[in-house]
């Protein structure tokens, strides 16, 4: 159980797939025009994500190591457009809303990424929680993402107006050159707050060297 | 001496041996997803042609604003009718879009101009190319125009692109031109030797 909120931390704080690893710009500049795109293409991103590493992991060892990049692709395209032929046959009405992330996933290199980095050296379970945490801190970033361009470029969150109607819009944001500003204000952001956490962190664990260095002293002479 | 004289004769075939098993166990692979796909490719298709043939309907009786449209399908041209006879046209049209083709369907009335214009399947990127779909303005620029249409970018006066889509825009009115080009030969080889 504390391996599983460890790895779901890893996932989504301190190596978030893409504002920590910076995997995956394609799909997160070009769907976080509006939340709703973010949160699409993150959902659709994290099912894959865990089906995939699953796969890859159920077959680790049956993979050769020297070909083993080659199979994934082939595992990971086959895995997804099957899905999409499913959707498209059963969930047309999910196909239409999140049929076009498809495309964008299967040539998203997180999927690839955590195939070699984590699937294919561990067992099922443990791969598939990496799906999941990998694919939520996907979807987290995103989200976060697309709300700030949204609401600065469109002036609504959600499709709800957040901002007064009198607000000039600031389509700079929903452009591609938007998307970069944001992105990298974002990643800036995010890492002062991991470096604040680590500093203070840092700071406890030096105190509490020092405390009980402090108390054996106090304890010494009574003794 | 004998473990000497076998030993080159050993190596070779233990170098190419394992080659080969990673060759044979990548084809496997290869071999087993493509069969996988194949299948799902066969048991799915009529559902999805069934789905495709039921968004083309809704995206008739959308643009005619009838519950239930009649109307006969050749080979992409429907001709739409109700009670009193022909209301209308509509002709299915597909452009090459930014991130594959780009397929809708225009509704004419019966004199020839677009009365609307519904996409029907695409694969542009979400939140930019496909705002041509999510943005209603975007098409209801093409109800009541007639002829042949040009993007204010590209020097006409008839429609606006979308802003970061300019080719998913482009796509758009190339598909709804070709369509109006359907239909124009169509009415002059149905109206026949009489109008011309």
């Amino acid at each position: 159980m504390n391996k599983f909120l460890k790895q779901m931390k890893e996932g989504i704080l301190d190596q978030n797939p893409t504002l920590v690893q910076l995997l995956g710009m394609c799909p997160t500049l070009a769907t976080t025009t509006s939340v709703e795109n973010a949160f699409g293409m993150g959902m659709a991103a994290t099912v894959v994500l865990i089906f995939s590493n699953i796969f890859i992991s159920l077959l680790r060892k049956f993979i050769p190591k020297q070909v083993r990049i080659a199979a994934y692709i082939v595992i990971i395209s086959g895995f997804v457009t099957a899905v999409e032929l499913l959707m498209q046959a059963y969930f047309y009405s999910l196909y239409q809303s999140l049929g076009l992330f498809i495309p964008l996933i299967v040539v998203n290199c997180i999927i690839l990424a955590r195939a070699e980095a984590f699937a294919s050296k561990n067992p099922v379970l443990p791969s598939a929680v990496d799906g999941l945490a990998m694919g939520l801190g996907f979807t987290f970033a995103l989200v976060i993402l697309g709300s700030v361009r949204e609401i600065l470029g469109n002036g609504t969150w959600l499709g709800l107006r957040v901002l007064p109607e009198s607000y000039p819009n600031m389509v700079i944001f929903l452009l591609p050159a938007g998307a970069f500003l944001t992105l990298g204000c974002v990643i800036a952001a995010v890492q002062k707050i991991r470096n604040t956490v680590e500093d203070r962190a840092r700071l406890k664990e030096a105190m509490a060297k020092k405390a009980p260095a402090e108390t054996k002293a106090k304890e010494d002479p009574a003794q | 001496m004998t473990a000497t004289t076998n030993a080159p004769q050993k190596k070779p075939q233990a170098a190419w041996i394992p080659a080969l098993m990673i060759g044979l166990r990548l084809l496997l692979i290869c071999a087993v997803v493509a069969g996988i796909i194949s299948f799902v490719y066969a048991v799915t298709k009529p559902k999805a042609e069934a789905n495709l043939r039921e968004t083309k309907r809704i995206a008739i009786s959308d643009i005619f604003g009838m519950e239930n449209p009649d109307f006969d399908e050749d080979n992409g041209f429907y001709t739409v009718r109700d009670a009193s006879g022909t209301v209308g046209y509509c002709v299915e049209s597909t452009a090459a879009g930014f991130g594959g083709d780009l397929t809708l369907m225009v509704g004419y009335s019966a004199d020839g101009t677009i009365r609307g214009v519904r996409i029907v399947s695409h694969s542009e990127t979400p939140g930019l190319g496909a705002r041509v779909k999510d943005d209603p303005a975007h098409l209801g620029q093409y109800t009541g125009k007639s002829g042949t249409l040009k993007l204010n970018k590209d020097g006409g006066t008839d429609v606006d692109a979308i802003s970061g889509a300019t080719i998913s825009s482009r796509a758009v009115n190339q598909a709804v031109n070709q369509a109006t080009d359907v239909l124009t030969k169509r009415l002059a080889a149905t109206s026949g030797g009489d109008a011309q």
